[in-house]
């Protein structure tokens, strides 16, 4: 991938989520299932987490609450404000911020015992150069964990399309088999994998959202005419009088290994 | 000011050499690009670092 490419594709990042910082907050299903999060990465009192891309903070202040330190880095400043932001209204002291870019890790090698990135492999051009850069900076015998929409491989177009419409830094949704592969092939150890489904009501989500100029009603048409058919992969139907979907997240967790 | 912990983790973008804090900006020991802090936050991105005059040429040659 060429320079210039990749500065186009950051700067489409920057732009949407400095549109985003305020309302992805106010997307209910973004803070639905921190505690499988939790759970999931073991984090306990003595670890020293980073946060990668980790947006309005809301991942890395809960984290907070359970470990020693928590590092959040984000290459969109508005979200880093709306990060600090969140961790002044928590009254918590445990967090550091930096505005940097996921591609090239601000850190040195074995900085953190447990690092972890939620939503953000489907905006990336390269996932296998950030997962590198996150094995880098964990420690030995560290965990590393990633959450982000995890999609059937027949699904994966016509999610992709959809997507692309409604945010268009988004890249491209890893398939089960493509993030397994990732880290099959990353060198971590012990890789696990889990799910969970995130449900999102479409106009709540429309609103969260800002999609090129004409292109909301397309995305509405879109979801809408997926119903029953689940063409796309996120089950859109009608509950009441509204159209809810569910975005599949899959999320993959390995240890570093220890023994180098 | 940045927070002491953060600086001693933090780690040039460009060349990965390890940074100090000078004069309000960030800068590498290695290659001596100088990163901006914005209210406390430093900004670790390669094209909104200063390479300074004496490190341009160095890079030049």
């Amino acid at each position: 991938m060429d320079n210039q490419n990749e500065q186009a594709h950051q700067s489409k990042i920057i732009d949407q989520f400095s549109l985003q910082a305020i309302p992805f907050t106010q997307v209910p299903g973004h803070f639905d299932a921190m505690q499988i999060l939790i759970e999931l990465s073991k984090v306990y009192i003595d670890d020293a987490v980073l946060d990668v891309a980790c947006g309005p903070g809301m991942v890395a202040c809960e984290f907070a609450k359970h470990a020693n330190h928590v590092t959040g880095i984000d290459i969109t400043p508005a979200m880093i404000e709306q990060a600090e932001k969140r961790q002044n209204d928590l009254h918590l002291k445990n967090l550091t911020w930096a505005v940097g870019d996921a591609i090239s890790l601000p850190y040195n090698d074995n900085s953190f015992s447990l690092v972890l990135t939620r939503y953000s492999f489907h905006h990336l051009q390269s996932p296998n150069i950030t997962l590198a850069e996150i094995i880098r900076v964990c420690r030995p015998g560290g965990r590393v964990m990633v959450a982000d929409v995890s999609v059937d491989s027949d699904k994966s177009e016509s999610y992709d399309s959809l997507e692309i419409m409604r945010d268009p830094s988004h890249t491209h949704a890893l398939t089960h088999e493509e993030f397994a592969a990732l880290f099959k092939n990353s060198g971590l150890l012990d890789c696990r994998q889990s799910a969970y489904g995130v449900d999102i009501e479409l106009e709540t989500q429309l609103r969260a959202s800002f999609p090129n100029p004409g292109d909301e009603s397309k995305l509405r048409e879109m979801i809408i005419s997926d119903i029953g058919i689940n063409n796309i992969g996120i089950n859109a139907r009608r509950e009441k009088e509204k159209v809810m979907y569910t975005v599949p997240i899959g999320v993959f967790i390995g240890l570093k290994d220890g023994s180098q | 000011m940045v927070d002491k912990k953060l600086i001693d983790i933090l780690a040039c973008p460009a060349c990965k050499g390890d940074v100090f804090e000078d004069k309000g900006s960030i800068e590498c020991k290695e290659c001596g690009r100088q990163y901006p802090v914005v209210d406390d936050i430093p900004v670790m991105l390669v094209d909104e670092a200063k390479m300074p005059e004496n490190k341009k040429n160095e890079e030049n040659e």
